[in-house]
This record gives C-alpha cells, structure tokens and sequence, in this order.
C-alpha cells in the first residue's frame, strides 16, 4: 500500500513511454491536405491524454476541496494538495505542448480569444497559484480554508473548457473522439486511447504519491511540535 | 435584563490550534463583562469570533437578537461598536470624520475630541498622529454608537487601554461605566487592573468567573442626528489621488508605451481597438484603488462588520477608465461613444474581479506573500472578445 | 522552423516536466520519510 503510487506512477510511465513508442512508429501520418504542419501533429499523443489528466486533477482538486470545507477533512486536503500539482504538471505540459503545436500548425502560439486555450491556461494558473500561495503561508485553517474555497469556484471553469470546442469553434478545433462529427483514423484513436489510460494510472499514481508526501510533511510537523514541547 | 451579547457552543480554530472548545457567554444590557488571561489563552479570538470575523466550526454568535456568525455559515449584521488589537483605522482618515463615520451621525465630535486631548487634531489625518492617540481613535469609534444611542448596544473592546496613557486609561473606566449605565453592555479584554475593577464580571480563562460591584455611572446621550454618510471610498480616493497614483499611471504608461512603437493611424481595424483599449484594461487591473488603504492597521476587519460591502471606489475607476479610453481614442483619431462606454465598463469590470480575488485572500496570514497576481491572465479574455466584437 | 523541431522541443518539454515532478515528488518522499525517523528516534530518547 505504501508503494502503490510509485508502482501506478511507474505502470502509467511505461504505458506513456508506449504510446510515445507507437504514435512515432505505427500510428499512421497525417497528410498536408488536413494539416498544415503534419509532422508535429504528433504531439497530439501526449498533448491530448495530458489535457485528460489535467481535467481529472481538477476535478479530484474540486472534491478535495469541497469536502475540505464543508467535511474538515484531513484525508480530503491532503487530495487538495496532491491534486493542485497534478493539474499545475499536467495543466503546464498540456499548454506548452499546446503551444508549441499552435506555432507549428496555425503560425501563432496563442489566441486570446478563443475560449478553451484560455480557460485551460486559467485553470494552470490557479493551480500554479494554489501550490505556491500554500508554500508562502503557514498551514492553519485560515489557510486551508481560503486554497479549498478558490480551489471550489475554480472548478466552474473545467465544464466550460470541455464544453468550450462544442458551443464555439474559434481556434482549438472541435472534438474528434465519441462524436458523430469526429474524423479519427481508428490507428490513432486506438493509440490515443493507450495514452488516455497511461496518462489516467499515470495521474492516480502520482496523486496517491502526492497525499502520502502531504501526510508526511503533516506528520513531520506535529512531530517537530511534539519534540520542541519535550526539550 | 435583555441579553445583548450571546455567544453560544463555540468553537473555534486558529491555524492548527484549537483556541475555544465549546464556549458560552451571555452579557446582559448594563453589564460590563472583563475577559483576563495570559497572552495567548484566547481573549482576542472571543472578540472576534462574536463580531463574525472568525469561521465558527460549532456555535454561534448573536449580538442585539441578531445573529452575526454561525457554524452553518449564517451571517448578519447589527449596530455595535469595535475596538481590536490592530487600531483598524486607514491613516488617510481625518481624526473627527473618523468618528463621524463610526457613529454614522452628526454629533458634537470637538467636545468629545476634547474630553480626550485630541481636540486641536479633529482636522489632522490619522497617520499623523502618534500610536497612543491612534489608540485613542480606535477605542471612541468603537464607543460612539453606544454614546449616541437611547437603545442598548453591544460594544467589543480588545485591550482597549494598550498604548493608552493613565489619564486616558482614568477617562475610559469611568465612561465604560456611564455606558453601562445607559444600558449599553460592553465586553473587554484586558489586563489592567482599573478596568477590570470598573467590571461587573471577571471571566479569567479558561473559565472562571468572579462577581463584582463597581461603581455606578451616568449616562447623557451625546445629542446626535442621523447623517447619510458619504461614500466614504471616493472621499478617501480625492483626497489621496490612490486611484490616480495606481490605476491612472498604470492606464498611461501603457497608453506611452504602446505610442513608442505604434503610430495609430496605421493601425487596422482590430489592432486599432487593441490600442484604444488597452489603457483601461491596465487601470483596471490595478483593481479598486481603496484596497491598499484599508490594508492598513486591518482597517478592512471593521469594515467587513459595519457593512456588506467595504469602502471602495469603483464609480472613479469607471469615470477614470472612461478618461482613458477618452485620451486613447483621442489619440487614435476615432471617436465611438460605444467604445468609450466598453472601456470604462471593461475597466470596472477587471477591477471589481481584481478586487474580490483580493478580498479572498485577506484571511491569510500573509495576504502579502500570495501571488494573486497569477490569476489575472484570465482578465485579458474579456478584453480580446470585446476587440474582436468591436471589430 | 520544420514541424519535427517543433515536435522534438514539444517532446523534449513534456518528457522533462514529467521527469522533474516525478522526481520531486519521490525524493522529497525519502527525504521526509528520514527526517521522519530522526524525529522519532530522538522523542524517544527525550522520553526516555
């Protein structure tokens, strides 16, 4: 039990390090009529099951952060913390990846008007914001209960960056998997697929890792409260 | 006897420590109630768990019949005066309109300033002054609604007396009696032994408590009539020019910046509303130019209880907005009202989402040490819709 | 600036966030779990 998130983080590693291997060498390439830069399609790989992971991270954030502050519980904000940096490391690698492919593909790394883009990147913030507002401030309650309250209304922004590509096309494209509209060759949806379940045990490992570290550094300073009691 | 003050079950946490575990207190109307104890043991949290600044894990807390703070996250506000250990008062303040302003009437303030020594400085803003006639201030805002009423109020002192000198400390004991007297109840922290004499109750923590018989006072009602108070935001943002000094400078460095590169004539059509928008945008995100003011000395504490909303001086970061898409369109040579309109509003928008955020985080230990300012990206959404619509 | 360099910059970022967290997250496990241990050894002493 006590290994099981290094084991999770090392199963989704390998199933990620798969993907990667299969999206280079088996999923088929896509041509200069769909894409203007069909090399660097293939970030889509990554780019896409680390966009999952960050919606699950913040999701996992919400709960965490609601039971925190309605519940006061302790197994609740150690979720907060754990999956505040999830989303900041899933929500970053989404967005660089993401960026780097717009250069690549539409000739501008960003578009301040197109709502997904910018939903997401806000959603990585807050988490940025969460993870290092907590580190500046001593833990107590008033602490908690300001990061859980932002980590709350934050969520609002998660359906409206899925729902965002539906409702309006601006840049991001629209859906591709589990539409009628979709175009996905059945390769790459089956690599993409691979991904998603690499990058889901992936983000559960590092999660279950993440609380069992928050759990230690409580522990450490209950016990270094203890000792300063003693001597 | 009416109670006035009920503070019942409570419960309270402060960082990781639990301060109150299941306290009760009624103080009747005429009472003068002393909470002593070492530092630390919780005295200030009582003040402020039962003026509903602190989250409440269990209980409540109930002041004039109205509930001000539970445990189920209920709110209200009431009438009552509050001293805490910070003087909660913003420096840019004027001594006699401070007063004024806590007694939300017109009344003889100069008597009164006198009574204290601080007559000759009705006039002078608060920063001016030094910490114990700061303190001073501090305590009779907390004490003139209950000089100035007929009706019993409630009134929450924490260590009124520290920073105040013996004459002062003399002037206090005998006035907490007089507002007794008035039917007023009135509950203290304090370690000076004057003040706890002047009690009819000593409550030394964790709970014990001891009866007492002090002397009686006199009450006489300060004359006083209903005033409508100012917007005190505005009145602050004129006299300090704060919205100038963060929200219009930050507008105007970014209307030159832009110039140093862009000749707008040139300009197409959605780079032109870019340029003509972005100063507002700048100022806006500055947020509300009252919010560092009430920063100081926890101003914003005695605000939260008073009203729903703090000072705040939004209708000038609107007008100031506006001004600046004014010059930026002036600049540009084109002229919309509808444009002028979007900025100013698209200014006051960004400011007031600044400001709550800000607001958000003032329960921090260290609100200053939080990079709130990560959160603003998002800000820049509305802006590029509003171009690309304009457009 | 060709789409394999941008591929191979995306890939290296990605491969490198992970790397960098996946190692914080681990080493700052073991590093707590002996400072954990001192801790304890030494309130044991003091107990005693």
């Amino acid at each position: 039990m006590k290994r099981l998130g290094e084991v999770l983080t090392l199963a989704g590693l390998t199933g990620a390090g798969l993907t990667l291997w299969l999206g280079f060498t088996w999923a088929p390439s896509v041509t200069i009529e769909a894409f203007e830069s069909p090399e660097a399609q293939k970030i889509f790989y990554w780019h896409v099951p680390s966009a999952w992971a960050a919606m699950l991270s913040f999701s996992l954030l919400f709960i965490g952060s609601t039971m925190w502050f309605f519940k006061r519980n302790q197994w609740a904000w150690r979720l907060h913390v754990a999956s505040s940096e999830a989303g900041l490391a899933t929500g970053l690698m989404c967005v660089v990846s993401g960026t780097i492919w717009g250069a690549a593909e539409w000739g501008i790394p960003w578009d301040w008007t197109d709502i997904r883009l910018n939903t997401f990147a806000m959603l990585t913030l807050l988490s940025l914001f969460l993870v290092l507002g907590r580190r500046s401030q001593p833990d107590g309650i008033e602490t908690r209960d300001t990061f859980s309250t932002f980590g709350m209304y934050g969520f609002l922004l998660v359906p409206l960056t899925y729902f965002a590509t539906r409702i309006w096309q601006i840049r991001h494209p629209g859906p591709v998997v589990g539409t009628s509209e979709g175009s996905l060759n059945s390769d790459m949806g089956l690599v993409l697929l691979i991904g998603a379940i690499s990058f889901t045990i992936l983000i559960i490992g590092h999660i279950i890792s993440g609380m069992r570290l928050a759990h230690l550094e409580l522990r450490f300073e209950d016990l270094t409260s203890k000792y300063e009691e003693l001597i | 006897m009416a109670v006035l003050i009920k503070l019942e079950d409570l419960t309270v946490r402060r960082g990781r420590k639990e301060v109150l575990n299941g306290w009760n207190l009624n103080i009747d109307s005429a009472e003068v109630v002393v909470l002593s104890g070492e530092n630390g043991c919780g005295k200030s949290t009582v003040i402020e768990a039962a003026a509903g600044l602190l989250n409440l894990e269990n209980g409540s807390s109930k002041i004039q019949n109205q509930t001000i703070r539970d445990s189920e996250g209920r709110r209200g506000r009431t009438n009552f005066g509050l001293c805490l250990q910070n003087d909660c008062v913003m420096g840019d303040e004027l001594v006699g309109e401070k007063l004024l302003d806590a007694a939300q009437a017109n009344f003889d303030v100069k008597s009164l300033l006198d009574e204290w020594k601080l007559g000759h400085r009705i006039n002078d803003k608060i920063a001016f002054l030094s910490g114990g006639q700061r303190r001073k201030i501090a305590v009779l805002s907390a004490l003139v609604p209950a000089m100035i009423s007929a009706q019993p109020i409630a009134v929450l002192l924490d260590e009124p007396d520290s920073g105040l000198d013996d004459d002062s400390i003399e002037i206090l004991v005998q006035l907490l009696r007089d507002l007794a007297a008035g039917g007023h109840a009135i509950l203290v922290t304090s370690h000076n032994q004057k003040i706890i004499n002047a009690a009819n109750r000593v409550i030394s923590f964790p709970f014990s408590e001891k009866k007492q018989s002090p002397i009686i006072g006199t009450f006489n009602k300060l004359e006083s009539k209903k005033s409508t108070t100012k917007n005190i935001g505005l009145r602050l943002n004129i006299r300090t020019m704060s919205g100038f000094a963060n929200n219009g400078i930050a507008g105007l460095l970014v209307l030159g910046s832009m110039l140093a590169f862009v000749t707008p004539n040139q300009l197409g059509s959605e780079m032109l509303f870019a340029f003509i928008l972005a100063p507002a945008l700048a100022a806006g995100l500055n947020g509300d130019p009252i919010f560092k003011l009430l920063q100081e000395n926890r101003a914003h504490a005695w605000w939260y209880v008073r009203k729903a909303t703090p000072p705040n001086a939004f209708a000038h970061v609107f007008l100031g907005c506006g001004l600046l898409t004014i010059l930026s369109s002036a600049i540009a040579n084109h002229w919309d009202a509808i444009v002028i309109l979007s900025g100013a509003t698209l200014g006051l928008f960004t400011a007031i989402v600044v400001t709550i955020l800000s607001h958000a985080t003032l329960r921090l230990a260290r609100p200053n040490a939080v990079m709130l300012r990560l959160l603003t990206p998002i800000l820049i959404l509305p802006w590029a819709i509003l171009v690309s619509r304009l457009s | 600036m060709s789409g394999q360099i941008y591929l191979a910059i995306a890939y290296l970022a990605m491969i490198s966030g992970l790397a960098i967290w996946t190692w914080t997250v681990l080493s700052r496990s073991n590093s707590l779990e002996g400072r954990i241990e001192a801790l304890e050894q030494s309130i044991r002493h003091g107990e005693e």
